[in-house]
């Protein structure tokens, strides 16, 4: 057994679960609810023993090609999925997260899967620190994505089983604050790491410019839950675009531009 | 109506619309920058202010963006410095934001010390430091660095595990710095900071054969005197260099090219030369009538280590900026937990 065998079971408990999550949309049976959630719970475990084995192989936390950032990025969301659901038992509410998690492990589990050499300025904590907060980020991100569509929907296709509005739009700013706070500390961890490696602390790199929008984005998105007009369906729109920009600015700019975080 | 300016200064309106105007100047002016490599491909080598004059300036339509987002940033920070002294003026009623308003403050410093840097500061990419050389920093007379000894860390095939240069900094002849500078663990000062790039060889001279008697290496600063008594003074040596119609000599590269030497002559009677040897070339007519005879062999390396040498004077301001967002950060999220265990938790079934 390797440890990419502890990912593929991963990813079918993952599916397990959401199929178990769709079921009890339909069926509407308690236990499915269950089911569902103890399969991702062990799909999480799975995923990070996975990683740990990994760690532990290469010496450092493997973040360093598309790879390992789709598999950690999948790892950050469930971690994220799991916090709401233990929280606030949020359900099929977090479905989102979920699919776009197992799109992730499905691309991941595509590509070459072995651990790269580290390239010496990456090895030290402030890289891990970074990429850990950076990821953590960009799951709420998309947990915010995932309640704002549902606030969209429960407000123009009422549904019984989706939480109230109200409900969706605390959880929406729970998790826009939560992403903001860890996409702060990324910054500020970036920002030393980068000092200390090359001398500056902002890089005017396509990469840098778009990880500050993220951050100053997601700034106004927690000023504007304060403004009324802002407040409802206008926060669960920007939580949408929002995660265009996170989007773009981890795929986009590293698969379809020149930057210095190129993904391979 | 001096309450209406300080309330719009602190709007919160006011800031989501700069936020706004500079996210949308960003996205939009960023999607230039792979496209014009040539403008902002330099744009980390160079302080922020040094750039805008030095490139910026030529190419306004392809940066006009970027001095507008200057602009919203600057009136962002006002407006982030106004909201935090607005609360600083409340704090007994609002102490519970201390969290958020620490990160307003961080975020302030962080915008001054950028700005202080971009407008103070100076930086030098990969500068190649000759082992045991003095190498002037261009951009603080008087100043020099010299890298005392450099041992590169090496790992098989891929790149080097490390570059660890002993460097010392000096004012004049004076040594007013010394350090060890090595990947992720820079030599800083003051605002200076000295961070490894690469290494490698560069050509500094020829090792000739004169008069057919032993090998001599011809590098600049070097005299010698030839059997007959003559002297030969090297005064330049450039690794490829050009002539032009005009006979001037340029400098092309640090490759190896077209080397070509400066030399001064001397003889025993009194006659004198000084001019251009090409080592491609046959030796000058005026040199080869004195019977002087000169057959370069090879080239003579010498190891560099290339260092990156910037200055901001901002540094250390944004390093306490980052220190207090942090501590804003964790003190919000403490205070965000807090409130949602006693008031605020939402009620879900």
């Amino acid at each position: 057994m390797n440890n990419l065998h502890l990912l593929q079971l991963a990813a079918v408990a993952y599916s397990l679960a959401v199929t178990g999550y769709l079921l009890q949309l339909v069926l509407k049976k308690p236990w499915l609810k269950k089911l569902a959630f103890g399969c991702i719970a062990g799909g999480f475990l799975l995923q990070t023993a996975c990683l740990a084995w990994r760690w532990q192989l290469a010496g450092f936390l493997p973040v360093t090609n598309l790879f390992s950032t789709l598999f950690f990025f999948s790892w950050a969301l469930a971690a994220c999925y799991l916090y709401f659901e233990i929280r606030y038992r949020i359900a099929a509410s977090g479905l989102f997260v979920m699919f776009l998690n197992l799109l992730l492990l499905a691309s991941a589990l595509r590509r070459d899967a072995s651990l790269p050499m580290l390239i010496p300025s990456l090895d030290t904590p402030f890289f891990s620190l970074h990429i850990v907060f950076s990821f953590l980020g960009y799951a709420f991100f998309a947990m915010a994505f995932s309640l704002g569509a549902l606030y969209l929907l429960q407000r123009y296709l009422p549904n019984q089983q989706l939480p109230t509005l109200a409900t969706l739009r605390k959880l929406n700013e729970e998790a826009i604050f939560l992403g903001f706070a860890l996409f702060t500390l990324c910054l500020v961890v970036g920002g030393i790491w980068a000092y200390w490696a090359w001398g500056y602390y902002f890089s005017w790199n396509i990469k840098g410019i778009w990880s500050f929008l993220v951050w100053l984005f997601y700034a106004g998105m927690c000023h504007a839950k304060f403004i009324r007009r802002w407040q409802g369906t206008g926060y669960a729109l920007l939580s949408i675009a929002g995660f265009g920009v996170v989007l773009f600015t981890y795929l986009g700019i590293g698969l379809l531009l020149e930057s210095n975080h190129p993904l391979e | 109506m001096l309450n209406r300016i300080w309330n719009f200064c602190c709007s919160l309106k006011l800031a989501i619309y700069l936020a706004s105007a500079t996210t949308l100047l960003l996205m939009g002016g960023s999607l230039l920058v792979p496209a014009n490599w040539r403008i902002f491909g330099g744009m980390d080598q160079l302080a922020l202010g040094d750039w805008f004059s030095q490139v910026a300036v030529h190419a306004p339509q392809k940066t006009w963006w970027l001095y507008l987002a200057a602009l919203t940033m600057l009136l962002f920070g006002i407006n982030t410095l106004c909201c935090f002294l607005d609360w600083l003026g409340n704090i007994r009623s609002r102490w519970r934001k201390s969290g958020e308003y620490l990160l307003h403050l961080g975020v302030v410093l962080v915008l001054i010390a950028y700005a202080w840097g971009s407008a103070a500061g100076w930086r030098n990419n990969g500068l190649r430091c000759q082992i045991g050389g003095l190498t002037p920093l261009p951009d603080w007379p008087g100043h020099y660095l010299r890298v005392d000894s450099f041992k590169p860390l090496l790992s098989g095939n891929g790149p080097p595990r490390d570059m660890i240069s002993q460097v010392s900094l000096l004012q004049g002849d004076e040594v007013v710095l010394r350090g060890t500078v090595q990947i992720n663990q820079p030599l800083r000062h003051k605002g200076l900071v000295v961070t490894p790039v690469s290494f490698g060889q560069q050509p500094v001279g020829f090792k000739v054969l004169i008069q057919g008697s032993q090998p001599t290496e011809l590098i600049p600063g070097r005299q010698i005197i030839l059997t007959d008594g003559s002297r030969l003074d090297v005064l330049r040596f450039l690794p490829d260099a050009r002539r032009q119609r005009n006979g001037e000599i340029f400098y092309r590269s640090d490759q190896l090219g077209n080397p070509a030497f400066e030399l001064s002559y001397q003889s025993t009677n009194g006659q004198s030369w000084r001019g251009w040897y090409f080592v491609r070339e046959r030796l000058p007519a005026d040199l080869a009538a004195q019977g002087v005879k000169l057959r370069p062999l090879s080239p003579v390396l010498q190891n560099y280590s290339a260092l990156t040498v910037n200055y901001d004077p901002g540094a250390s301001l944004a390093a306490v900026g980052s220190g207090l967002m942090t501590i804003g950060v964790l003190l919000a999220l403490f205070s965000f937990y807090r409130k949602r265990k006693t008031l605020d938790r939402p009620d879900i079934a």
